[in-house]
């Protein structure tokens, strides 16, 4: 008999479901047997089930963090120095805009037209 | 990082909801319609994308087989003797579910994995954008002291108090955003400093 149950169609599970309706209601006592050894069978699959996902999850730990620690914080000096940049570029922006209030059109052109070494 | 935060968080709730679903109380819970299966991402196809990603999709199709072989375990013994139909056909479906528990967890490690190869493979480029990005920030920083210092200069010949020009111009002034930082610097592979024209620019 084929019991993947997953596979079953509807003529299968009604035919299946009618069979052990049979015997329930021949010898209840039998069929109560019969289903208490199964439901055991199946709740010894259940903590399978929670195992093999503990398992996995401890695989996930020990496989990502190692990885996650090399490589995890290969940009943050990066991201850090662009988040700098972008602040000086801002103190920047205000400072020209407080000395562009004190300068005539020819002196703004010829400070633009300056660089800047840090000595 | 938070795709790896939340794969550490999101534990327990499926095992619980698998318990409390379990085949001695079949028939008294009212079966749950369901939602429709949403195409999902293959994650088994990451396997092509990188050394590390193949080392994972492999452990995980084992997980995942060994789960799946576990569900169809579970759908015989707890069908075996069923004789109600509508408790049969739920009990087809929470094996789906059980077998299917970990997709989800999958596809999120091998969306971490993606971003963590990624940043590996990128740390020459990190380091050419930190040093771009500190050479960028250097020259903003010395202008800015030495505008400042004329600022002060002027104000004071002028007999204004220094904090004066910057209220007076305080809302003409953008905000800057990264994309500008990140426009601005490949310009400073150029050993010239930018002059402020570029800067502001």
């Amino acid at each position: 008999m084929n019991q993947d149950f997953a596979r079953y169609t509807e003529k299968d599970i009604l035919a299946h479901c009618r069979s052990n309706a049979r015997l329930l209601a021949s010898n209840p006592i039998l069929h109560q047997t019969y289903q208490r050894e199964a439901y055991a069978r199946a709740e010894r699959k259940l903590r399978e089930a929670d195992e093999e996902i503990r398992v996995f999850r401890a695989w996930r730990t020990s496989f990502v963090g190692p990885r996650r620690d090399a490589w995890g914080h290969f940009d943050e000096a990066s991201r850090q120095a662009q988040e700098r940049a972008r602040r000086a570029l801002m103190h920047l922006h205000f400072a020209w805009a407080a000395l562009a209030t004190l300068l005539t059109d020819e002196e703004q052109a010829t400070w633009l037209e300056r660089d800047f070494h840090r000595e | 990082m938070m795709t790896l935060l939340g794969l550490l968080a999101g534990g327990g709730a499926l095992v619980v909801a698998l318990r409390r679903r379990s085949p001695r109380l079949p028939v008294a819970r009212a079966a749950q319609p369901m939602p429709p299966p949403a195409p999902r991402p293959d994650w088994r196809a990451a396997r092509a994308e990188g050394d590390t990603l193949a080392i994972a999709a492999d452990a995980m199709a084992d997980h995942t087989q060994m789960l799946r072989s576990i569900a169809d375990a579970w759908l015989l013994s707890a069908n075996l003797w069923e004789s109600d139909p509508a408790a049969f056909r739920r009990k087809v479906q929470h094996a789906k579910t059980m077998a299917m528990a970990l997709e989800d967890e999958c596809l999120e490690v091998v969306d971490a994995l993606r971003v963590l190869e990624r940043l590996r493979d990128g740390a020459a480029a990190f380091a050419q954008q930190r040093d771009q990005a500190t050479a960028l920030a250097e020259q903003a920083e010395a202008a800015t002291t030495q505008l400042r210092a004329q600022v002060q200069r002027l104000a004071e010949a002028r007999g204004m108090e220094a904090r004066a020009p910057y209220q007076a111009s305080a809302s003409s002034v953008p905000s800057i955003e990264l994309a500008r930082v990140a426009r601005l610097m490949p310009l400073t592979a150029d050993a010239r400093p930018l002059p402020l024209q570029e800067l502001l620019g």
